[in-house]
């Protein structure tokens, strides 16, 4: 059991105290009663004697009246005689008062003080027949005879203990009150001095305590810590110094936070000069990107063409290479900017694969290559796009880097998680370089960087949408015979309600119809090279372009012309007030019935935002000449 | 202790045997000594031994005084083959033992004498009838020695005009004889008898006696220390006084005189005890007048 201090203590001061006081009560008790009895039993040996000195003159001369006033007296005497008796030599009662066990008498002899009952007392004292020195020459004798004293009888006197017993019940009871009188004053002293010590300690402990937790600030009553004084001055003393320290401490560590996030804001500002750098170069270099691509295009239809046609596929192949690079580059720097944000939702897999064919059948078709994408019935649990992005490029990887033989997709479900592989019949990769491949531009056999075997960007971008979607992503390979890509996602049970992503219908929009438009276009784009570059794509299509590059150019032109553009081209950003989005429904409002579609070079997600919220559709430049052309076509049937 | 004298070729030589070396035979030995010098200074040669000293008759003195019962029971068992002993003079002796062991012979031939230690029927009597003229009856308790002395005290008292009354004690039956004696006497005449009168019965005789307010005569002044009321004897140098004057007869060459009574004596008065009887006593002229009786 663990004692409080406080009891402990109480424990140590009070046990003492009550043991001496009961100690000593019972000593002075027994003292006391010993002496009562001992009072009794001096008081009843005198009555006997005194008795047996008086008898002997009644005992010899037979004369019982004499003796029973003689008995009767030794009752008057003492109120503690019960009775006193007189007995001749041969034991027979000569004169007897008060109350006597007679029965319970030993043989006669002297005995004083015998208890006879426990609360009598017996005392027998012979009677012997007095002596007068009369013995000389005229008595005859010379030399008194040695004759043995003379018995003539006995005094018997029985005292009661009972007064006595009385009185040493009082006395005990007085002596317990004394004791317990001195052992609660005792305890009461006890737990003063236990209440000054202990109150202190507790009091110490508890700051000590708050100390430990960190309160600098306690402090103890050093005016009411009595004893332990200097204690509560050795404690506060302590506590100050600790708090001196702590506020040193405090002030260095400050310090080189500040220092730190000094730093931190510098290199978060370098990050975010970095970013704005890119996305501006980026912006900037999409302009002339989008225009390029728009020549070659027109180039690819016009009369030019068909006297130098593979000059113009080289052109077109590198726009397209270079639309790729630009594409990848903006896409990492998004995702390492923290600007994705998936949006998680249920969707069939098999969706995915399906379009996964549509997109690279060609190409694989075109390498000579076998792709078998096996069909899945699983639903899963992700963001459908970033997925789809994955698996495209690990496909697309696959193709690019197997030379025979073909690429396959399959599934298999593990216990609630679908892993999706992608195998192929490639070189492999070596142990060594397995997780080198997610890095940005590595490319195992591609040391000489050719452009057509893609950037070596595809796994980084892979590698940091899995993260963005917290799903494994790994790869296991024997070199010569192939690899295998694979990730996991969590699969949505069978009977779950499957919502389809609401925004999931950001796919890719299929194929391009080649089929012309009709109807008339305006433009409003400030780059006079990007603005050239539509209006020459859109009129190859048979479109008629009419063009602005701000809006009240765009007002003007809208105006003049009869009919009225049946679809607007608006770049986001326009010079002079109002943002794009502000002047197409300025055009809405004034010519009911015109399409609107958006154009930007800013990809970040309140862009897209914005042109959504507004109810358009929004083109990323460069935009590629067969989505330009399917857009237009879509929002002109759409019109219609 | 030999008192050996330097005398001349002389010298008569005397043994004095004594029955206790010391205290009352010591100072009646001195007293007889004393008596008998005064006459004879030098003369004698002393030889005052315990009894038990004299072991050897020889050499034979011409006089030997024995001091108390004791001395006199040894000088004559010492002599008692002696068809001529010398002559014993034995004093302070009780009258009854004196006469119990005496050789009627030897008392007739004028060789053996004696000075009593107790006092004559009529002296009591007389100091009886001097203290307490109004006594009649005097009561005794007598046990078997001091019967004897019953026959000398009726006479002496038939002549005084007394009545006697006297109670045996037998074994164990003081108070009925007290009993029986107390109601009948004016006074109580204490005879000297070991088997009555002892310090064990003395107190309850004198208690006794005290309760029904019957004055006690006691034989000796330890008996007026305890009680009683009167006491007559005679001191150990009284007797041996008169013992000397008996032995300077003898040795001036007359006979030895007849046994006797001591010739002076002392009264003793307990004066306490005589206030509380209401008497008023004078030991002194008491004293005074019985001896002017006794000496017409």
């Amino acid at each position: 059991m663990k004692m409080s201090l406080r009891t402990r203590m109480l424990l140590s001061a009070l046990l003492p105290t009550t043991l001496v006081a009961v100690l000593l009560t019972t000593v002075f008790l027994l003292r006391a009663i010993d002496d009562l009895e001992q009072g009794l039993q001096t008081r009843g040996t005198a009555i006997s004697r005194q008795m047996a000195g008086a008898a002997e003159f009644g005992i010899f001369s037979g004369q019982r009246s004499a003796l029973s006033v003689l008995t009767e007296s030794a009752l008057q005497i003492d109120p503690d005689v019960r009775g006193a008796a007189i007995l001749d030599a041969r034991g027979a009662v000569m004169a007897l008062s008060g109350a006597l066990n007679q029965s319970m008498w030993p043989a006669p002899a002297r005995i004083d003080g015998a208890r006879l009952r426990p609360d009598v007392l017996l005392f027998v004292e012979p009677v012997m027949r007095s002596s007068l020195p009369v013995d000389d020459i005229y008595g005859g004798t010379t030399a008194a005879p040695e004759v043995p004293q003379q018995l003539l009888g006995y005094v018997v006197v029985e005292l009661s203990l009972r007064k006595v017993s009385s009185k040493s019940e009082r006395l005990i009871a007085i002596g317990g009150l004394i004791a317990l009188l001195g052992s609660v004053l005792g305890g009461w002293l006890a737990q003063r001095i236990a209440r000054g010590m202990t109150n202190p300690l507790l009091e110490a402990n508890e700051v000590v305590g708050r100390i430990g937790a960190g309160d600098l600030t306690a402090r103890m009553a050093t005016r009411s810590a009595g004893a332990l004084h200097s204690l509560a001055a050795g404690i506060n003393g302590m506590a100050e110094r600790i708090g001196v320290t702590q506020d040193e401490l405090r002030a260095r560590v400050a310090e080189a936070t500040a220092d730190l996030r000094q730093a931190k804001d510098a290199a978060e500002h370098a990050t975010i000069a970095k970013s704005h750098f890119l996305a501006a170069a980026s912006h900037d270099l999409r302009q002339p990107l989008h225009a390029l691509g728009l020549f070659v295009s027109a180039l690819a239809q016009s009369q030019a063409a068909r006297q130098e046609p593979e000059l113009v596929a080289h052109i077109q192949s590198a726009v397209d290479a270079l639309q790729n690079l630009l594409d990848a580059i903006l896409d990492i720097s998004r995702l390492d900017g923290g600007n994705v944000v998936p949006s998680i939702g249920c969707f069939p897999l098999s969706h995915v694969l399906d379009r996964l064919g549509q997109d690279l059948s060609l190409l694989a078709a075109q390498k000579g290559l076998r792709l078998k994408l096996r069909p899945t019935r699983f639903w899963v649990r992700s963001d459908e796009k970033i997925v789809e992005r994955i698996l495209l490029n690990l496909v697309g990887n696959a193709l690019r880097y197997t030379r025979t033989g073909g690429v396959l997709v399959s599934c298999r479900s593990r216990r609630d998680v679908l892993v999706v592989e992608v195998w192929d019949t490639g070189a492999g990769i070596p142990e060594h370089a397995r997780e080198g491949i997610f890095e940005e531009y590595v490319q195992l056999a591609n040391p000489e960087r050719d452009r057509a075997k893609g950037l070596g960007l595809g796994l980084a971008i892979c590698r940091r949408l899995a993260d963005l979607l917290h799903i494994p992503l790994g790869v296991r390979s024997r070199p010569g015979r192939g690899s295998v890509f694979w990730i996991e996602l969590p699969v949505v049970p069978a009977g779950l309600p499957r919502d389809l992503p609401s925004a999931g219908s950001a796919s890719s929009e299929g194929a391009v119809d080649p089929a012309r438009i009709t109807g008339t276009v305006l433009v409003v784009e400030r780059d006079a090279l990007v603005r050239a570059g539509m209006q020459q794509a859109i009129v190859s299509w048979g479109g008629r372009v009419l063009l602005a590059a701000d809006r009240e150019e765009a007002l003007s032109r809208c105006r003049e012309s009869d009919p009225p553009p049946d679809l607007t081209i608006c770049n986001l950003r326009l010079p002079g007030r109002g943002s794009g989005i502000e002047l197409v429904q300025e055009l809405r409002r004034e010519f009911e019935g015109m399409a609107v579609l958006l154009v930007s070079a800013d990809v970040s997600d309140e862009a897209q935002n914005a042109a959504r919220s507004a109810g358009f559709a929004l083109l990323k430049q460069p935009v590629p000449a067969g989505r330009l052309r399917a857009a237009l076509r879509h929002l002109l049937e759409v019109r219609v | 202790m030999t008192y050996g004298s330097a005398g001349a070729a002389a010298t008569i030589p005397v043994w004095v045997a004594l029955s206790a070396t010391g205290g009352a035979h010591a100072e009646a030995a001195q007293a007889l000594q004393a008596e008998v010098e005064q006459v004879l200074p030098g003369r004698i040669d002393w030889r005052v031994a315990h009894w038990s000293s004299f072991t050897s008759a020889v050499p034979e003195p011409q006089w030997v005084v024995a001091i108390g019962t004791g001395a006199q029971r040894g000088m004559q068992n010492l002599f008692a083959r002696d068809t001529t002993p010398p002559p014993l003079l034995s004093i302070l002796v009780p009258r009854l033992a004196f006469e119990r062991m005496a050789d009627p012979a030897r008392l007739r031939a004028g060789s053996l004498s004696a000075v009593f230690l107790d006092q004559p029927p009529w002296r009591q009597l007389e100091l009886i009838r001097l203290a307490l003229p109004n006594v009649r009856k005097v009561g005794m308790l007598v046990g078997a020695e001091s019967k004897g002395h019953l026959p000398a005290l009726e006479k002496a008292a038939k002549e005084r005009g007394f009545e006697l009354a006297a109670a045996a004690v037998e074994a164990d039956g003081l108070f009925e004889a007290l009993q029986a004696v107390l109601p009948n006497a004016d006074v109580l005449l204490a005879l000297p008898d070991p088997a009555v009168f002892n310090s064990q019965t003395a107190a309850n005789i004198l208690t006794a006696a005290y309760r029904r307010r019957v004055p006690l005569l006691g034989f000796s002044p330890a008996y007026v220390k305890a009680g009683a009321l009167l006491a007559l004897y005679s001191t150990p140098a009284q007797v041996g006084v008169r013992g000397g004057e008996s032995l300077r007869q003898a040795l001036a060459g007359k006979a030895l005189p007849a046994p006797q009574w001591p010739r002076e004596f002392v009264v003793a008065v307990n004066q306490d005890v005589a206030r509380s009887l209401g008497f008023a006593l004078d030991e002194s002229l008491i004293g005074q007048q019985l001896r002017q009786k006794e000496r017409p």
